[in-house]
């Protein structure tokens, strides 16, 4: 894969990665550290479909780690606030470790061999998640996040069943992030679980509140990240250097909403 | 047997460090998530003093203060100025900003410290042990019972438990509670660097060691009761022996994984209020 079509690929895991976690965390006021691990998940998804030669297995993928959370949102987003945001950070470290001794699949050496996406795919795979992301915060449902982001004991009052929306909303943003892992696992051709680790979190964090309210912002946070890292390529601790200090600018800048 | 002796020296860390945690979590509501990297901090600034020839001591003062004022600083330039899932992120700005800072200039290779004289293996009721693990023990102990001393007996350690308990009222009595505030960060940022020298003179340091801690601290904070000393405490050793016993008949690669379960079952069951 040249080094185009591969830049190409990882800014589309970014944006589709930064969709996922704005569909959660900024339209829906939930904040998951968690997405790394359904990241996780669908690249492993991933190559395994891909090993046993299934058609579509990005879409699979996808909708397996939908159905895998859905259940599981019904229990975790009875939690709120912080105490989530810890939660969920212990799912994708449970994740991780599990995937770590699961030797089937590699175990912490890492899986290699996986099926390759090109180019193209990848870029569609992220046009099509920035519509849906645009689509679905317009209508009432995208209404409904933005009141229970805003005021949820409102939300309640206003008559959304709002356990049931942010289930959904969880499930369908850990689907959108199994994408984003998909296409990680196709255009590098190597996964393993330190790849979904924590820095991977912060990366993404920092690029959903940089892009503020809007489904465009996000993903032209994600890209100016994406290049922002190609330039600092060999230099990861300035790349992360300059993550941490745009996440603790942006706090103090913003400091409501 | 041996392991759960052992297990008591890795609990005496959790300990020191989830203080310091549970203090600051219950007087803001804060998960700080920079809190362990005073752990990681102290850990380095021991390992400078300890490459300079300074005895132990003085490894331990040096780490502490510089735990302690860089706790405060975080406290006053950063964190003052923001409150509910802002002063979260901003926990974990500052917390990527320490780790690669550190990492920047002393590289991501794991640092030994110039090993002590005290490497000996002792022999208790059969058990053994080295001089260092029990002096590390002893060094804990000791340290916890001037944290005790200071919570419970000052009247800083009484401003503070006030501003934990009711921050409105302690207010109202004319706590300035601002002030708690910085004590809480300064004792807390004291008592986890002096847990990273600890941890420095027994294992090796990297800079990204803080982060497994701290969610592990942060577990032993709710588990054992939020902003409860004693809690703290008996939260650590529980953890440090459950993790010894899963990595006996699990395999060590479980071991990570008993906090994070905990950590969801807790929060289930209080249904996030802490």
């Amino acid at each position: 894969m040249s080094y185009i079509s591969l830049s190409l690929c990882k800014i589309a895991v970014s944006v589709i990665a930064a969709l996922s976690l704005y569909l959660c965390s900024v339209l829906c006021g939930q904040l998951s550290l968690g997405h790394a691990g359904f990241m996780a998940l669908g690249a492993y998804f991933y190559a395994f479909f891909g090993s046993v030669h299934l058609h579509g297995a990005p879409v699979l993928s996808a909708l397996a780690v939908f159905l895998l959370v859905y259940p599981l949102g019904f229990v975790l987003l009875r939690i709120s606030g912080d105490f989530l945001a810890a939660a969920t950070l212990g799912l994708a470290e449970l994740v991780r470790i599990a995937l770590s001794n699961f030797t089937l699949l590699g175990g912490s050496g890492g899986y290699s061999g996986i099926v390759r996406i090109n180019a193209p795919t990848a870029v569609l795979c992220a046009l099509a998640a920035w519509l849906f992301a645009e689509l679905f915060s317009k209508t009432k449902y995208g209404r409904f996040c933005r009141a229970v982001s805003s005021d949820e004991t409102a939300a309640v009052a206003c008559g959304v069943h709002t356990l049931r929306l942010k289930t959904a909303v969880f499930a369908l943003s850990a689907g959108m992030c199994a994408l984003s892992g998909c296409i990680y696992a196709g255009a590098v051709g190597f996964i393993c679980p330190n790849d979904f680790g924590f820095t991977r979190c912060t990366e993404t964090l920092a690029a959903v509140m940089l892009g503020g309210r809007k489904p465009a912002g996000a993903v032209a946070a994600a890209i100016a990240f994406e290049l922002l890292s190609a330039l600092l390529q060999g230099f990861a601790e300035i790349k992360m250097l300059v993550y941490g200090a745009v996440l603790l600018a942006l706090c103090l800048i913003k400091r409501r909403g | 047997m041996q392991e759960l002796f052992n297990s008591l020296t890795v609990g005496a860390i959790y300990a020191l460090v989830t203080v310091g945690y549970a203090m600051v979590f219950s007087v803001l509501g804060m998960i700080n998530f920079a809190h362990t990297d005073m752990m990681m901090l102290g850990g380095y600034v021991g390992y400078l003093a300890a490459g300079a020839g300074l005895p132990i001591f003085f490894q331990l003062v040096s780490a502490s203060a510089v735990g302690a004022g860089m706790s405060v600083f975080v406290e006053k330039a950063v964190y003052r100025r923001l409150s509910g899932l802002k002063l979260m992120t901003a926990g974990i700005a500052v917390s990527v900003i320490l780790e690669y800072t550190i990492m920047l200039i002393f590289t991501a290779e794991p640092r030994a410290y110039i090993p002590l004289a005290l490497s000996d293996t002792v022999r208790i009721a059969g058990l053994k042990t080295t001089q260092l693990r029990l002096f590390a023990v002893a060094a804990a102990v000791l340290m916890f019972t001037v944290l005790a001393f200071l919570i419970l007996k000052t009247k800083t350690g009484l401003h503070i438990r006030a501003a934990a308990q009711d921050s409105l009222g302690a207010k109202a009595v004319g706590i300035d509670c601002g002030r708690a505030v910085s004590a809480t960060f300064a004792i807390g940022g004291a008592a986890a660097a002096i847990a990273g020298v600890i941890y420095g003179n027994l294992y090796v340091i990297t800079p990204l060691m803080g982060s497994t801690v701290g969610i592990k601290a942060f577990v032993c904070t709710v588990a054992g009761g939020k902003g409860s000393l004693w809690g703290a405490v008996i939260g650590a050793l529980l953890l440090s022996v459950s993790e010894t016993a899963v990595s006996v008949f699990l395999g060590s690669g479980y071991k990570d994984a008993v906090s994070f379960v905990i950590l969801i079952a807790v929060l289930l069951f209080k249904g996030g209020k802490g």
